[in-house]
């Protein structure tokens, strides 16, 4: 929490005539000041994450044996759709725009975002939509059990959960709209002068580019999900085939949206990361010039592969080969930033805080990922792994070891610079290994799982596969109680616990946040400083 | 912030705006077009 | 990394050894504990097999490379080694290398995959044509040509519940067992036609490489050519509700004269077992047939016991609107569905016997007998209202 006494930056031109401080609920209600929206952020994804977490382990309890043990199939389908839900649009986009809000205004020298009250509103409406979500549990039929992917016909036949979670959705995917045409804005208007674009942190241009991911593909999401609303109840025909419609123009307006979606949670977990590795290695990082062409590339292709999700519904034969080869080119500019990192730590002066153990982790187990992702873009290997467990294997090395392990990574970072004092450096450690090998336990044998066929979104299986569901499932627990250490090290962070934090308490860390004071003041760059 | 500063933000905004709202719209134009 | 999978590898055998000790291979389906793609017993699934290797061995030299490399660096260049930290960030002829070089060998790879793509792809001249129905949740077959032509029937998991409640032990083809398996010949192309009846299912059989989603309004196709005689076992893989997990796909691959056979024996069944729906039926005749259909076909929605899973299975029994009201409003709702809901339309899965057994069925089980209005539907009325 930034602090809240006299820290403001000397007032040499009267700036004590704005507003009084707020305090107590009014100060986050209203809140327009990007540290505490940032904060809010974070602590709302940490909160998804636990119950999204939470739904995953009720769904591999079911599954550490075969059989049906405690929960109906419907049921088991509603915990596998909202934990997709919940962590994708809950957890993880809230996350990272929250280190967005937090670090963008420090990083390029802007006393706050381009549109302060737009801010306070995209962060409120997520409450709304995560109230959403949940309450869609408990309302007649349950929560929706269509998979986070919602294809029609499937999603016409639920109950009214469907529809809070495709108000949700909405809602969701408003906040997100507008947080980032605020990104877009700030970084384009607000950087202090002397900062070019091309001497911004590559955290900067990763969410630049993000966001206009975000904005070009949230509207193409919301059209598709409004189809699904209007088909439900309005007597549109959009994915009714009986009627003249079509089961499969949804995948294609959902893919157009999904697939830059899952770049829009990595790409900032690559700004994180590129921002961690030459912290600890005491050397700049390697191509700045490669990784921001490498980052725009990625982007831009990222529009152009989505069938890549659809290999079995029938394409013909062109339209196959051409998303495998437009798919496996991704894997060049992906390559290039990998090598990047690592040409970065080569010959540097490494020391292995938690932060450079989560960015290395993360170079490490999304480089795994993605290899998957390169096997399965292979459209022939993809007939036969499409829908198994292969594929839960892929998305979750590349989003959990990747987003999240890039998130937790950046907030052990950078939470000197939010509470002012140093987190606990061994329980972080503890915390990075548990996460680690948990992880890997748990994901590691659905490669397997998927090679031998066993299909997703099932609530039970040939008994021949139990052993690597039963190893899964442990991995899953562990998992899941090793975030409760994280929890800890940050609660006692703020809660005062531990050195106190020197502005720049990384020896190696470059960039303007490190030149305000440690807990950051509220504001900070009231003017703005000149960058050489 | 200078209200020229505010002024080029709500500039940008707007125009970010109306892209979003066209592509909104271009989705259910090429959608329902693609159909029958 | 490696080391972490050795003691993995090690650890899952040693609980295969003690946990699944009753547990066999599947026969035509996972080996216990499977680790990579099964080669199967098609050219196509070879194929995909072969593919997979060359990815994962190029991914693997990838992989040794780059975090050789990187481990290198983390031991030797380590602060606490005294290493001093260099100046450069970049080098044009290194950066142009590693965008080269990876493309050169993505091209590499999709050089095989395309021959494999475009063989997967054609499904022209086939020797034998099957329809495959994906229907909640369960598949339908018909052969549209060959020695079997106009043979159809239901296939259904065969695995009895008290398996699948875990009050009996489990079979080694525990969910992947039918009642009726499709059969063809060997060495022959077999086109499958896949459609849906309702939401999107997909046919799978890993043994054949074969995989093509189902999507009710459409027809689309896949086919293989089995090398080898044998039972092959699949699953659906495209989520279509509660009972996803339970509508499995297993194939007898035969030789031709066994084929030949099967088919003449199908055909004679299919004739002597058609239901005459002009004829007048008795009430206990239809009772009994009734049941038997109302358990293959509405349990799993509307429950042994009629009380179904309200609200999105409405209860049968006390049910006023349909089936203790005038027949014609059920007889509409069996044959057509209710659209927008699970409710299925059956028009095209039962005859006019098996409809009017249903209803009648429905009209007189549990609490429902002696109440309402026309107990008995006849198979005419049924034809009436198609």
């Amino acid at each position: 929490m930034s602090s809240v006494t006299a820290d403001h930056v000397p007032a040499s031109h009267g700036h004590d005539d704005h507003h009084e401080m707020p305090r107590g609920w009014r100060r986050w209600l209203f809140a327009t000041n990007h540290k505490d929206i940032g904060t809010m952020y974070l602590i709302f994804s940490f909160l998804m994450l636990l119950e999204g977490g939470t739904l995953a382990l009720l769904l591999r309890t079911e599954l550490f044996e075969p059989g049906l043990q405690f929960f109906q199939p419907e049921l088991f389908n509603q915990f596998t759709t909202m934990h997709g839900l919940i962590m994708i649009f809950g957890a993880i986009m809230p996350a990272f725009v929250g280190f967005a809000n937090w670090m963008i205004p420090l990083q390029i020298g802007a006393s706050d975002m381009a549109f302060a009250r737009m801010n306070n509103f995209s962060f409120w409406l997520l409450p709304v939509g995560a109230i959403l979500f949940t309450a869609s549990f408990f309302v007649p039929g349950g929560a929706t059990a269509s998979g986070w992917t919602m294809y029609a016909p499937l999603s016409l036949q639920m109950g009214p959960g469907m529809d809070f979670a495709i108000f949700a959705v909405h809602i969701l995917g408003a906040s997100s709209i507008m947080g980032a045409i605020n990104i877009i804005v700030t970084i384009l208007n607000m950087r202090a002068p002397g900062m070019t674009l091309m001497k911004m942190p590559l955290f900067c241009w990763t969410w630049l580019i993000t966001a206009y991911l975000l904005i070009a593909v949230m509207p193409v999401l919301a059209a598709a999900v409004t189809m699904l609303l209007t088909d439900r109840h309005f007597g549109t025909a959009f994915f009714n085939a009986a009627a003249g419609g079509d089961p499969v123009l949804y995948q294609h307006v959902f893919w157009f949206f999904g697939h830059p979606e899952v770049y829009i949670m990595i790409l900032p977990a690559f700004g994180i990361v590129s921002a961690i590795v030459p912290a600890f290695a005491r050397k700049p990082l390697f191509g700045y010039a490669s990784m921001v062409y490498a980052t725009a590339a990625i982007a831009i292709l990222s529009f152009l592969v989505w069938a890549h999700h659809m290999f079995a519904t029938g394409m013909p034969v062109t339209g196959q080969l051409y998303f495998m080869y437009a798919t496996m080119l991704i894997s060049i500019p992906t390559g290039v930033k990998i090598f990047n990192w690592v040409a970065t730590m080569w010959r540097g002066s490494l020391t292995f805080e938690t932060p450079m153990l989560f960015a290395i982790g993360f170079i490490f187990v999304f480089t795994l990922g993605g290899f998957t992702g390169l096997i399965v873009a292979v459209a022939p290997i993809d007939i036969a792994v499409h829908d198994t467990y292969y594929v839960v294997a892929h998305f979750h090395y590349v989003l959990v070891a990747g987003s999240l392990f890039a998130l937790f990574g950046g907030a052990y970072y950078w939470l000197p610079k939010w509470t002012g004092r140093m987190y606990d450096e061994r329980l972080g450690k503890w915390h990075f290994w548990s996460t680690m090998i948990s992880f890997n336990v748990t994901f590691f044998p659905m490669h397997f799982l998927g090679l031998a066929g066993m299909p997703r979104r099932y609530v039970d299986y040939a008994a021949q596969f139990t052993d690597f569901h039963q190893i899964a499932t442990i991995g899953a627990f562990w998992f899941g109680l090793s975030q409760i250490l994280f929890m800890y090290v940050v609660l006692k962070a703020y809660a005062g616990r531990g050195e106190p934090a020197a502005a720049k308490p990384w020896e190696g860390a470059e960039g303007l946040e490190w030149t305000v004071p440690s807990p950051a003041p509220f504001h900070t760059f009231v003017t703005p400083p000149v960058v050489k | 912030m200078t209200p020229e500063q505010r002024r080029r933000n709500r500039i940008a905004g707007i125009i970010l705006a109306i892209i979003v709202i066209a592509i909104f719209a271009w989705t259910f134009v090429r959608g329902s077009a693609l159909m029958n | 990394m490696k080391k972490l999978r050795g003691v993995l590898g090690t650890g899952a055998m040693l609980m295969a050894g003690a946990a699944s000790a009753q547990v066999k291979d599947m026969p035509g389906g996972p080996r216990v504990n499977q680790l990579n793609l099964p080669p199967g017993v098609t050219e196509i699934s070879y194929d995909i097999m072969w593919l997979h290797w060359m990815m994962l061995i190029i991914c693997t030299v990838i992989f040794i490379g780059v975090f050789g490399v990187m481990f290198y660096s983390i031991v030797m260049h380590r602060k606490s080694r005294g290493a001093k930290a260099s100046k450069f960030h970049e080098h044009v002829g290194v950066e142009v290398a590693w965008t080269v070089i990876p493309f050169l060998i993505v091209i590499a790879m999709a050089l095989p995959a395309t021959r494999t793509v475009v063989a997967m792809k054609d499904t022209s001249s086939a020797d034998v044509t099957i329809k495959a129905t994906g229907y909640q949740w369960k598949w339908g077959y018909e052969y549209l040509d060959g020695p079997a032509k106009d043979v159809k029937f239901l296939s259904t998991l065969s695995t009895p519940r008290t398996q699948i409640m875990g009050a009996e032990p489990r079979s080694d083809t525990y969910l992947m067992e039918v009642d009726n398996e499709l059969v063809v010949p060997v060495d022959k192309k077999v086109r499958i036609i896949v459609t849906s009846a309702d939401v999107i299912h997909a046919w799978m059989v890993p043994d054949f490489g074969v995989k093509q989603d189902a999507i009710p309004g459409f027809l689309r196709d896949t086919w293989f050519r089995a090398q080898k005689t044998g039972t092959y076992r699949g699953q659906c893989a495209e989520l279509c509700g509660k009972d996803h997990a339970f509508m499995p796909i297993v194939v007898r691959v035969v030789t031709q004269e066994e084929f030949d056979a099967w088919a003449a024996e199908q055909k004679q069944a299919l004739a002597s077992a058609a239901d005459d729906p002009t004829k007048e039926w008795t009430k206990e005749d239809l009772m009994a047939r009734g049941e038997a259909v109302y358990t293959a076909n509405c349990v799993a929605c509307h429950q042994a016991n009629g009380k179904g899973m309200p609200p999105t299975f409405p209860p049968l029994e006390g049910d006023e609107k349909y089936v203790l009201a005038p027949k014609q409003g059920q007889i509409d709702t069996v044959l057509n569905g209710h659209p927008g809901t699970a409710m299925a339309a059956f028009r095209d899965r039962l005859n006019d016997v098996e409809i009017a057994a249903v209803i009648t069925y429905t009209r007189n089980a549990w609490a429902n007998a002696g109440k309402g209005a026309d107990p008995v539907v006849q198979p005419a009325d049924v034809t009436a209202q198609r």
